[in-house]
C-alpha cells in the first residue's frame, strides 16, 4: 500500500490527459460526440464518489439517490425561487450533503451487505417521492423547462453564452471533474486515505487505535454525496429535463460497475476511465439494439475474472507477463 | 499509584452473567496476569476495560477518571492500548504502514491542511514514519517493515500487533492472548519485548492461558472464575492457592 | 368494501410469499442474497409464455418445464459466477452477482424483445364472498404459495436431504467432515431457489404482463419481505410477506400512490433497529 510521502503528484499524471482534454472540443465539436463524453465525465464524479464510500469499507447502491437530491434542488433553485445557476450548484451540493449528513449518521452504524440493502432502499425511498409528489418536484411527469446556466463573462474569452452550443457544458463538466479529482485524490492519499482504508480493514482494530468510526465514515459519505449533487445540478441545467424513472437502482448498480470495470484501487483514474469506457461504448451499442446492460453486465463479470484490477490495471499485468515471459 | 481501579464490575448478556461484582487494582508500572479457565471472562473484562462492552454495573477509573461507558476510540485517546487474539490487523498492507497506521491519536494536522498538503503535512508525515521506525527498531521487527501483514511468520504477527498498539503511546497495554499459539522460541522471544515495554514505564495487563508466560512475567496475578475473582497475589502464591490448583492450574498443567 | 380490501391484501401477501421463498432458502442455506432472484422469476414468466403460447403445450406441463429449465440455469449460475467468489471477500462476490443481474436482463431484453406479452390464464371466472370478488385465478396463487410454504418446510425439516443442508449452512466445517459435499448442497439449494423463483413467476404470469423488466420488481419485493420477516427464515417469508401484503392492501385502498414507499421505509427500520428482521437468525454478515 502507498504511504502518503510518495510523491504520487496528480499534477503531472493529470496534464497530459487534460491537454487533450481541454483541446478535444477544437477537434470536433460534434455534439453527438460530445454529449457521450459530457454523460460520461457526469458518471465519473458519481463513480469517484462510489470509489471513496468503498475505500471505507462500504458499498452503497443508493448514489442515483442523492443525485436525484442535487438535480432537483438545483432545478427549483433557479427555476421557482430565481437563483442564479452559478449559485444553485453550490447551494445544490450543500443541500445533497447536508441530506447525507443527516441519512449517514444514522444508517452508518450498519455495516456490509445490510448497509447496501440501506442504500438501495434509500435510492428507491427518494425516486418515488419525486415520483409521488406531484405539486412541487412535478410527480411522474417530472419537471421540465430547466433553464441552463445564465451566461458569465470570463477573462480573455468574453461572455460563454450556454445556449448556443455544448461546448461551455464541455469545459464546465471538466472543471467539476477535475475539482472533484483533485479534491478526492488528496484526500485518499493522506491521513484521511490511511484512516477510510483501516476503518474498511477492521474497524475494531480502528477504534483501538483512537479512530472514531463514526465521524470518519459520515465524512466520506457526506463527501462523495456532496459531489453527487453537484453533477446533479450539472445534469439538471444540462438536460433541461429531469424525470423520475432516471433515478433508479438500476442505474445505482451501473455506478458499481463502471467504478469496477475501471478498477477501484484507483481513486481517480479507474473511476474515470471505466465511467467513460461504458458509457462511451454503451452510447455507440444502445442505438444498435439495447444492448447497453449486456455491455454492463458481462463487462464487470469479464473484468472480475481476468482482470480484477480493472483497466487501470491493465498496463501492470500487462508488464508482469512480459517480464515473466522474458524471464 | 494505582493507575486502574474497577470497583464493582458486572457484565450480563441476557441471562448468561459472564462477570459479578469484580474489583481490582492495578498499580502503575505492574504486569498483572489476569488467568481461569475458558469462560471466566477474561476477555469481556479486557473488551470492557477498552470500551468495546458496556459494563451492566459498576466503575472503572483509569487515572482516577471513569472509563466505564466511553466509546472505545476514546479510551484509545486515553491511553488504553490493547492487542486482540488471533492478530488482528490491518492484512492488507504492509508491516510499516501497520504501526503508522497506531499514530492516528498523534496526528495533529487538519483537513483543509491535508487537503492543500501544507508543509506541515508532508512532516507530520516524515515524523510519522520515523517514528513508526524506531518502534520497529526497538520490538526487533525492522526487517521486515515492508512485507505484507499477512505473510508475516505468526510471531512476528504477534509482535506487529504490540508495535501498533505501543504507537498509540499507551500508558496501559492490554494483552489478549499474546502467546497463544506460538513455539517456545517466539514464546520468550515475546516475553522478552513485554518485560521492555514495561521497561518503558507502560502498565501491562495480560490475559494468557500459557502458564509460563504468567508466571515468568507477571508481578501479580488474579484468577477468574465464573466471572468472579478466586485469588490474588504473587506467582508464587497462586501457584501455593489451593483452591486455584483445583479449578484452573491442575487442568493448564495437563494443557 | 373492507372484506374486498382483506381479500385483496390476503392476495398481494401471499403472492409475495411466492416470490420471496426461493430468495429466503438462498440466502439462509449460503448466507448471499442472489441477486439474480428476480431475472429467474421473470425467466420463469417468459419461458412459461414461449412454452404455451408457441409450443402450444398446457399450462402445467410448462409450468412444470419452466421450473426445470430455470432450476438448470440456477445451477449454471451457481457453480459458473457465485462459486469463484463464495470463499473470497463479500465485496467482489456482491459486484459479479449485481453483475449477472445486469446481463441477464440485457440478455432477456435483447433475446425477447422488451414489449409485454400476455399470458392465457388456466383458470378463469371469479367466486363471490358477499359483496366482494375473488378471481379464481388469484386462488390458485395462494393456494400455490400455501404450497411451496409446507413444501420448504417439509423438505428443509423432514427429509435427508434437508437435513444436510441445514447441517451444512449452521456449520460447514463440521458438515464436511460429515462426508456432506458443500458443493452438491449449494447446487442443489440453488436450483430449488430458482426453481422456486420461476414458479412464481410462472404462477404469476397470467396475472401481471410478461417483459423482460418485472424481474426488478419481483427482487425488490422479495428484498423487502425478506429483510422485514428474516433472511433465511421460512415462516419469516410467509409472516413478512403477509405484513407487506397487508400493509400495502390497505395502502393501496386508503392512501394512494404513496403506499409503495412504505415497504422501503420499513426495510430502512428493521435494519436499524432489529437487522436480523422479525425472526431471521441474529448473525453478522461479514465484511
Amino acid at each position: 500500500m502507498k504511504s502518503p510521502t510518495k510523491k504520487d503528484n496528480i499534477n503531472s499524471k493529470l496534464a497530459i490527459p487534460l491537454i487533450v482534454a481541454l483541446l478535444f472540443p477544437l477537434i470536433s465539436s460534434n455534439p453527438y460526440y460530445l454529449n457521450m463524453i459530457i454523460m460520461g465525465e457526469v458518471y465519473a464524479v458519481l463513480t469517484m464518489g462510489w470509489v471513496l464510500i468503498l475505500r471505507m469499507g462500504e458499498f452503497s447502491l443508493g448514489q442515483m439517490g442523492f443525485f436525484a437530491i442535487g438535480a432537483y434542488s438545483s432545478a427549483l433553485l433557479v427555476k421557482e425561487a430565481s437563483f442564479s445557476f452559478w449559485i444553485a450548484m453550490p447551494v445544490a451540493g450543500l443541500i445533497t450533503a447536508i441530506f447525507a449528513f443527516l441519512i449517514g449518521s444514522v444508517t452508518l452504524k450498519i455495516k456490509g451487505l445490510y448497509f447496501a440493502i440501506i442504500t438501495f432502499a434509500l435510492g428507491e425511498i427518494i425516486r418515488l417521492i419525486i415520483t409521488s409528489w406531484p405539486g412541487l418536484l412535478g410527480g411522474f411527469n417530472g419537471i421540465t423547462g430547466i433553464p441552463k446556466p445564465d451566461s458569465i463573462a470570463l477573462p480573455f474569452l468574453g461572455k460563454i453564452d450556454f445556449y448556443t452550443s455544448r461546448i461551455p457544458f464541455y469545459y464546465l463538466i471538466l472543471l467539476i471533474i477535475a475539482i472533484t479529482s483533485i479534491v478526492l485524490w488528496r484526500l485518499d492519499n493522506s491521513k484521511f486515505g490511511r484512516i477510510f482504508r483501516c476503518i474498511a480493514m477492521s474497524d475494531i482494530l480502528a477504534e483501538s487505535v483512537g479512530i472514531d468510526l463514526k465521524r470518519y465514515k459520515v465524512m466520506a459519505f457526506v463527501i462523495a454525496c456532496f459531489f453527487a449533487g453537484i453533477a446533479g445540478s450539472f445534469y439538471a441545467h444540462y438536460n433541461c429535463l429531469l424525470h423520475p424513472d432516471y433515478f433508479t437502482a438500476w442505474q445505482s448498480i451501473l455506478i458499481q460497475i463502471e467504478a469496477t470495470v475501471g478498477g477501484t484501487a484507483s481513486m481517480v483514474f479507474g473511476p474515470i476511465a471505466g465511467a467513460m469506457a461504458l458509457t462511451i461504448i454503451g452510447e455507440f451499442l444502445r442505438s444498435a439494439k439495447n444492448m447497453e446492460p449486456i455491455l454492463y453486465g458481462g463487462a464487470v463479470i469479464l473484468i472480475m475474472f481476468f482482470l480484477p484490477g480493472g483497466i487501470v490495471d491493465l498496463i501492470p499485468r500487462l508488464r508482469l507477463v512480459i517480464k515473466s515471459l522474458k524471464g | 499509584m494505582t493507575i486502574l481501579h474497577i470497583i464493582g464490575l458486572s457484565k450480563n448478556f441476557g441471562g448468561l452473567t459472564a462477570l459479578k461484582e469484580l474489583d481490582l487494582e492495578i498499580g502503575s508500572g505492574e504486569i498483572v496476569g489476569i488467568i481461569g479457565p475458558n469462560g471466566a471472562g477474561k476477555t469481556t473484562l479486557l473488551n470492557i476495560i477498552s470500551g468495546i462492552l458496556r459494563p451492566s454495573r459498576g466503575k472503572i477509573l483509569f487515572k482516577n477518571e471513569r472509563i466505564d461507558g466511553l466509546p472505545s476510540h476514546q479510551i484509545a485517546k486515553r491511553g488504553i492500548g490493547r492487542t486482540f487474539q488471533h492478530s488482528v490487523l490491518f492484512h492488507g498492507a504492509t508491516t510499516l504502514w501497520n504501526v503508522e497506521a497506531g499514530f492516528h491519536i498523534q496526528r495533529k494536522v487538519g483537513f483543509c491542511a491535508t487537503l492543500l498538503r501544507s508543509e506541515d503535512c508532508k512532516r507530520e508525515e516524515e515524523r510519522i514514519r520515523t517514528s513508526a521506525e524506531e518502534i520497529m527498531n526497538f520490538m526487533g521487527l525492522k526487517a521486515d517493515k515492508d512485507m505484507l501483514a499477512h505473510n508475516l511468520p505468526f510471531g512476528q504477527q504477534r509482535i506487529l500487533g504490540l508495535c501498533l498498539a505501543l504507537a498509540t503511546k499507551p500508558e496501559l497495554l492490554l494483552l489478549d492472548e499474546p502467546a497463544a499459539g506460538l513455539n517456545s522460541e517466539e514464546t520468550i522471544k515475546i516475553m522478552s519485548k513485554i518485560r521492555a515495554i514495561r521497561d518503558q514505564r507502560i502498565t501491562v495487563i495480560l490475559v494468557e492461558h500459557d502458564m509460563k508466560v504468567v508466571m515468568g512475567l507477571c508481578d501479580r496475578i488474579f484468577v477468574l472464575n465464573y466471572g468472579e475473582r478466586l485469588a490474588e497475589g504473587t506467582p508464587k502464591e497462586i501457584q501455593a492457592n489451593e483452591a486455584v490448583i483445583q479449578a484452573y492450574l491442575g487442568r493448564a498443567e495437563a494443557s | 368494501m373492507i372484506i374486498q380490501v382483506t381479500l385483496n391484501s390476503l392476495v398481494l401477501g401471499l403472492t409475495y410469499v411466492l416470490m420471496a421463498s426461493g430468495l429466503t432458502l438462498v440466502f439462509g442455506i449460503m448466507r448471499i442474497v442472489n441477486f439474480t432472484h428476480g431475472q429467474m422469476y421473470m425467466f420463469g414468466a417468459f419461458s412459461l409464455y414461449y412454452l404455451t403460447e408457441l409450443a402450444g403445450l398446457g399450462y402445467f406441463p410448462s409450468f412444470a418445464i419452466s421450473c426445470g429449465l430455470i432450476a438448470i440455469l440456477g445451477v449454471l449460475i451457481e457453480r459458473g459466477l457465485i462459486r469463484p467468489f463464495m470463499k473470497g471477500p463479500s465485496v467482489p462476490l456482491l459486484t459479479v452477482i449485481l453483475g449477472g443481474l445486469v446481463f441477464l436482463e440485457g440478455a432477456a431484453s435483447f433475446l425477447f424483445g422488451e414489449l409485454d406479452r400476455a399470458v392465457q390464464a388456466p383458470f378463469t371466472g371469479i367466486v363471490r364472498l358477499g359483496p366482494a370478488i375473488l378471481p379464481i385465478e388469484r386462488i390458485v396463487v395462494m393456494v400455490t404459495a400455501l404450497a411451496i410454504i409446507i413444501f420448504l418446510y417439509w423438505f428443509i425439516f423432514r427429509t435427508k436431504e434437508g437435513t444436510a443442508i441445514r447441517a451444512v449452512a449452521q456449520e460447514r466445517y463440521a458438515a464436511r467432515l460429515q462426508g456432506i459435499s458443500i458443493d452438491r448442497c449449494s447446487m442443489l439449494v440453488m436450483a430449488i431457489g430458482s426453481a422456486l423463483a420461476a414458479a412464481a413467476g410462472s404462477i404469476l404470469a397470467p396475472i401481471f404482463m410478461v417483459n423482460p423488466y418485472i424481474g426488478g420488481t419481483a427482487l425488490f419485493k422479495a428484498l423487502i419481505i425478506i429483510t422485514l420477516g428474516g433472511m433465511g427464515s421460512i415462516t419469516g417469508c410467509a409472516l413478512g410477506g403477509l405484513i407487506l401484503g397487508f400493509i400495502e392492501g390497505l395502502g393501496y385502498a386508503y392512501l394512494g400512490v404513496w403506499t409503495e414507499i412504505i415497504g422501503f421505509i420499513l426495510v430502512i427500520i428493521i435494519l436499524l433497529i432489529r437487522p436480523q428482521g422479525l425472526l431471521g437468525l441474529p448473525y453478522e454478515i461479514a465484511h
